[in-house]
């Protein structure tokens, strides 16, 4: 993947270079022919940026419906997508502008090279944005289990054995408290990262943390997934409960 | 000493008087003193905060409230949050597979 850009690169490019071959020979064909070249990259690189814009632009809106991140942390966040709206945008009016094959080459490598960043903040940011959901459900499962247990003494009073099911809130609680930690060390991991800035040591850093911290988020939603079904299996011997009761109850007024 | 002397003194000792009773608070009860308003003011919103405590779960009922309706409604809620979840999921993996568009011609 980290190749791409500059595949891309050099498949644009190429496809200019035998337009300089027939310079010499045909001079109007060949102009005719760059023309066409040139129109054609720009159409192409105006679809890449575009693509990248509207990506960055979700992204942005994510960011402002995130509630449980750090103030400090949403606002870089969002500078870092701003600031890539900002450049791109000036590119794509550029390479639109661009008349000559020389111009354009350079613009089509600040395309490659910007694609470095936007593989930053777009990763930085999406991770950021699940991390924050996470943050919320774990704060509404809290919220659910101490519900659930409240019930379960209710029912315990009432003479119900509520053993297996505060074996599974037991283990809501412990999945809630480790996804929480795994989206934590998530943002741990992201919130420092800096664009490479072409230094291929940083850049191999960026990705593994990068990657870490998506793995820490994969772990944290396998902890909610669990979570909900302790939850789901809580409420169900609660309505076994109520409708034993609901039974014994007309059974003791016939 | 003049009788109009006299009633300034008597005057300045009124209001003296008056200053020192206002700040012992034996008027406390008929005029209330700004900062109590304010104070007042201040606590109101705290415990109408804690009196809404689902507001910090983000559940959709009160944190008291475990009727078998509110449950129900908590977890709808929860299931929603966990659909957004997997949207993001989604988005996070989007961006790692994210290529560029092949530009050749």
């Amino acid at each position: 993947m980290k190749q791409l850009p500059f595949i891309t690169a050099l498949l644009l490019l190429s496809g200019l270079l035998p337009s300089f071959a027939f310079a010499q020979t045909t001079p109007s064909t060949v102009s005719t022919h760059t023309s066409a070249q040139i129109a054609r990259a720009q159409a192409r690189a105006n679809q890449e940026i575009t693509r990248r814009i509207t990506a960055l632009n979700s992204l942005s809106s994510r960011i402002q419906s995130m509630t449980r991140v750090s103030d400090t942390l949403r606002q870089a966040l969002e500078g870092n997508v701003q600031n890539q709206v900002q450049l791109l945008t000036t590119l794509q009016s550029k390479i639109a502008a661009d008349t000559d094959v020389a111009t354009l080459k350079a613009d089509v490598q600040s395309i490659v090279q910007s694609y470095r960043i936007y593989m930053l903040v777009l990763p930085q940011g999406r991770i950021s944005a699940e991390a924050d959901r996470i943050a919320t459900i774990t704060a509404m499962m809290q919220g659910i289990g101490n519900k659930l247990q409240a019930r379960l003494q209710t029912a315990s009073q009432g003479g119900a054995d509520i053993s297996a099911p505060t074996s599974l809130l037991t283990d809501l609680g412990a999945k809630i408290v480790d996804a929480q930690n795994q989206a934590q060390a998530a943002i741990n991991t992201i919130a420092p990262l800096a664009p490479d800035n072409g230094n291929k040591t940083i850049l191999a850093q960026n990705t593994t943390a990068l990657q870490e911290a998506r793995a820490d988020l994969k772990t944290a939603r396998t902890d909610l997934v669990a979570g909900r079904q302790d939850i789901a299996g809580i409420l169900k011997f609660l309505a076994s409960v109520h409708t034993s009761a609901s039974a014994s109850s007309t059974t003791a007024q016939q | 000493m003049s009788a109009g002397t006299k009633w300034f003194i008597a005057l300045v000792v009124l209001i003296a008087a008056g200053v020192v009773a206002w700040h012992t608070g034996i008027f406390s009860n008929l005029f209330p003193r700004p900062s109590q308003q304010t104070l007042s003011t201040n606590t109101a919103p705290q415990q109408a905060t804690s009196t809404q405590p689902q507001n910090t779960t983000g559940l959709p009922t009160n944190s008291q409230d475990t009727s078998n309706a509110a449950l129900q409604q908590d977890t709808a809620a929860l299931d929603a949050q966990m659909q957004g979840l997997t949207s993001d999921s989604a988005s996070v993996d989007q961006a790692f597979n994210d290529q560029s568009i092949q530009q050749s011609y």
